[in-house]
């Protein structure tokens, strides 16, 4: 648990080949991607339904979401279920880091040069022992109603 | 992020949608007993709490419409010589009004204008008494009418504590706005049974300096006080309640709490009674795995004794969830009876304006049904009705001799798992659109309607699963995924010979009982997502669906299953073929689909087009 209020405690996790960060009080739950019900007519990002505890869960693949490809469903695959606005939501993600200590100051906007569906979707980056953490914005990449910004065909199983 | 008002509009609408129930057969009940005093009350009971409910969820207007029913029903409270089926008539007209408007409300600060018209009108025509109940309440007083009682009963038999809350009033702030904000957070900690000013009131809070709220909650007052702050209600004193009851109300609450436990019994929302039955499908699901268990014990460890044994508590298990599921289902169940309101308006209007008077029969009025189904039963019924009594009051046919009335009869019976209501009469078919709207609509709660030649002139059947809660679903598995359809879409199944294979403009059919039926992979019909290119499918599952059957292709069938369907609460997840999901025994997920978006697919595959996506919700066009 941070400790200090200038402190971050984040979850780091593998999409793509981009290392991604999520604070932790963001997370609900981890869970494995396994037993995926794939969702028909649904876009190429929603990968499908778990049951989780009981709820019927979507799961989205980050990376198809930003453009980023899409996951292999290894056996390092994790579903990260956040909650938004009391919906749960699970993110595909193709590994899951550890919890990493951050200080508030260390997370910047994204440099002016970054382009893509990516950097327009990210809320800052932070440099972390020589790796950048990209620090996704759920309210965007969870805004269901824009247009789809995956550019993969679709996904892989 | 979702307005605090907007969620309080969804609480209200659900609350609404009960209460308009207990009203209805309230004035069903005042209709056909003249001069009792028990249904009068039931009725002015309800509308007091639609009006509360409205003030609370800032919808001024409704609770204005709510208070002028009462109005309007209070001369019953006093005198026995109303003219009771006139004044029946005239609230049953406004409470579908009401209804109606009240649908069209999509947030609280949104006021359609039908709702502004019936405000108008009945400002007009409905004088303004007093307040019928105790709700003049003296300031920070919190008075409790009998409905609050009965809930306190119910809150405290779920063991929760009352507190008395009393918030200071800002000045600063719009009153209304300001209340029903700190409203709605009390509601994030506790159940709010009562507040003083009362719900419709509200706009006094600034005079009165403060809003004083009685809290249920499991939380003792420092913890309360505690999980106010966190919801953002700064300064609030709570002291546990204590109810100050006059010797009449105290005998009243023994009197109710002895109802109790009588014929009356408690009133449990729908909602916890929904909380029950998926906790009875969660039993199931355990008592799915422990079969599984014993399966794989038997299988992969050669143990079969233990398997055997593992059995007994299996099966035991599952006969208890069976009596609970019976039990909680008789809960939610009503007679048919609170649902014909409309239809027997519906029958008098005809009367009015047609050539001659209509009469409508009644049958099996008691036959239950899932109270979540009674609304959509009674919309489908009231527009059913209304079809064949424009179209009996004006013909000649099923003329009775004495009377020159013309007879609509109204069935209603239990079949196996379904409600089945035939309406038949002197009536010509009505317009084709008309009836495939109402198809559309009942298919979309697993319903169905159908028309017949009769003798007596037409006759509809119209179908309806017993309860929402639980489905009974056809399984089939097309690649790796399995796939539902409640069984009371499916016509039957069929095992396909390639020789038996007919060709219909270049695509797969069958000749079926001298019928031509087109079939369809399952895996194109879910746009690919099956995981299958039908080739391998070889069994047909023949939906009833309008306007016509359809066959469609599965690898394998997997068998019928009781489910609990689970909500698809997810917007990517919504899909018009999508109904919802049901969460099978070892744990996986299967959709449940909807027979009449699969034959719209269908459709528009065939017209080689993609087809425009129908409707989600609601009632398609030209139905009401």
């Amino acid at each position: 648990m941070s400790g200090r209020a200038d402190e971050l405690e984040v979850i780091t996790f593998r999409v793509g080949a981009e290392e991604y960060a999520l604070p932790a009080r963001e997370l609900c739950e981890l869970v494995r991607a396994t037993r995926l019900t794939r969702v028909p007519h649904a876009p190429a990002y929603v990968r499908g339904v778990i049951n989780l505890h009981g709820e019927v869960t979507a799961v989205l693949d980050l990376a198809t979401r930003l453009g980023l490809g899409s996951t292999e469903l290894g056996p390092e695959a994790r579903v990260l279920v956040v909650d938004r606005h009391g919906e749960r939501v699970g993110l595909l993600a193709a590994s899951v880091g550890k919890l990493t200590h951050l200080c508030r100051d260390d997370v910047r906007p994204p440099p002016p040069v970054a382009a893509g569906a990516a950097a327009a979707s990210l809320d800052g980056v932070a440099v972390v022992e020589g790796r950048v953490l990209h620090f996704p914005n759920l309210d965007r990449i969870l805004a269901f109603d824009g247009p789809d910004q995956a550019t993969d065909p679709g996904p892989r199983r | 992020m979702p307005d605090e008002n907007d969620e309080l509009l969804q609480i209200f609408k659900h609350e609404a949608s009960e209460l308009f129930l207990r009203l209805d057969a309230a004035l069903l009940d005042v209709e056909e007993q003249p001069g009792a005093r028990g249904p009068v009350d039931e009725f002015m009971r309800a509308a007091h709490t639609l009006k509360g409910a409205a003030g609370i969820a800032g919808l001024g207007l409704v609770s204005e419409v709510a208070h002028a029913v009462e109005q309007m029903v209070a001369p019953l409270c006093e005198r026995t010589d109303v003219a009771e089926p006139e004044l029946c008539d005239r609230v049953g007209r406004t409470l579908e009004r009401l209804r109606d408007a009240l649908g069209r409300v999509a947030r609280c600060d949104h006021v359609p204008p039908e709702l502004t018209e019936l405000a108008a009108e009945l400002a007009q025509a409905v004088p303004t008494g007093p307040e019928t109940t105790t709700r003049a309440a003296p300031r920070a007083e919190l008075v409790l009418g009998e409905y609050d009682r009965v809930r306190m009963n119910v809150l405290r038999a779920r063991g929760q504590v009352f507190h008395r809350v009393a918030l200071p009033a800002t000045a600063a702030d719009e009153p209304v706005a300001w209340a029903t904000r700190q409203i709605a957070r009390l509601r994030k900690v506790g159940t709010v049974v009562a507040t003083t000013p009362g719900a419709s009131e509200l706009e006094r809070v600034v005079a009165e300096g403060e809003l004083v709220a009685l809290v249920a909650s499991a939380a003792d007052a420092t913890k309360l006080a505690a999980e106010l702050e966190q919801s953002g209600i700064a300064g609030a004193a709570v002291t546990p309640f204590v109810e100050k009851q006059s010797a009449s109300a105290s005998a009243r609450q023994v009197a109710l709490q002895s109802l109790e436990g009588s014929e009356q019994g408690v009133r449990v929302e729908l909602g916890t009674l929904g909380e029950l039955l998926r906790l009875v499908g969660e039993l199931r699901l355990a008592r799915d795995r422990f079969g599984l268990l014993g399966e794989r014990l038997a299988r992969e460890l050669g143990d079969r004794e233990t398997a055997a044994e593992l059995e007994v508590p299996a099966t035991r298990l599952g006969e208890l969830a069976v009596e609970l599921e019976e039990a909680v289902l008789g809960a939610r169940r009503v007679p048919v009876a609170r649902a014909l309101r409309g239809a027997q308006r519906a029958a008098r209007d005809a009367a009015r304006g047609g050539a001659r008077t209509v009469r409508l029969e009644v049958r099996g009025g008691q036959t239950a049904i899932d109270r979540a189904l009674a609304e959509p039963l009674e919309r489908a019924l009231t527009a059913l009705v209304r079809a064949f009594a424009a179209s009996a009051a004006a013909s000649d046919a099923g003329r009775d001799a004495e009377t020159s009335a013309a007879t609509l009869t109204l069935e209603a019976r239990r079949h196996d798992r379904e409600l089945r209501v035939h309406v038949s009469g002197p009536a010509h078919e009505p317009a084709p659109e008309f009836v495939r709207a109402w198809q559309q609509t009942l298919a979309q709660i697993g319903g169905r309607l159908e028309l017949a030649p009769h003798a007596a002139g037409l006759v509809a059947e119209l179908s309806l699963p017993l309860t929402t809660a639980i489905t009974r679903v056809l399984l089939a598995r097309v690649g790796a995924e399995l796939y539902a359809w409640p069984v009371e879409a499916v016509k039957e199944t069929l095992v396909v010979r390639p020789a038996s294979l007919q060709s219909i403009e270049g695509r797969p059919g069958l000749v079926l009982g001298g019928e031509l039926l087109g079939l369809v992979p399952l895996s194109e019909l879910l746009g690919g997502a099956a995981g299958a290119d039908g080739r391998a499918a070889r069994h047909v599952v023949v939906l009833h669906a309008a306007p016509s059957a359809l066959g469609v292709l599965v690898d394998e069938l997997v068998g019928v299953r009781d489910v609990v369907a689970r909500p698809l609460g997810a917007r990517v997840l919504c899909h018009p073929v999508l109904a919802g999901a049901a969460i099978l025994g070892d744990g996986s997920v299967a959709f449940v689909l909807r027979a009449a978006a699969l034959v719209e697919q269908a459709i528009g595959l065939a017209q080689g087009a993609r087809p425009a996506e129908p409707a989600r919700v609601g009632a398609p066009a030209g139905a009401p």
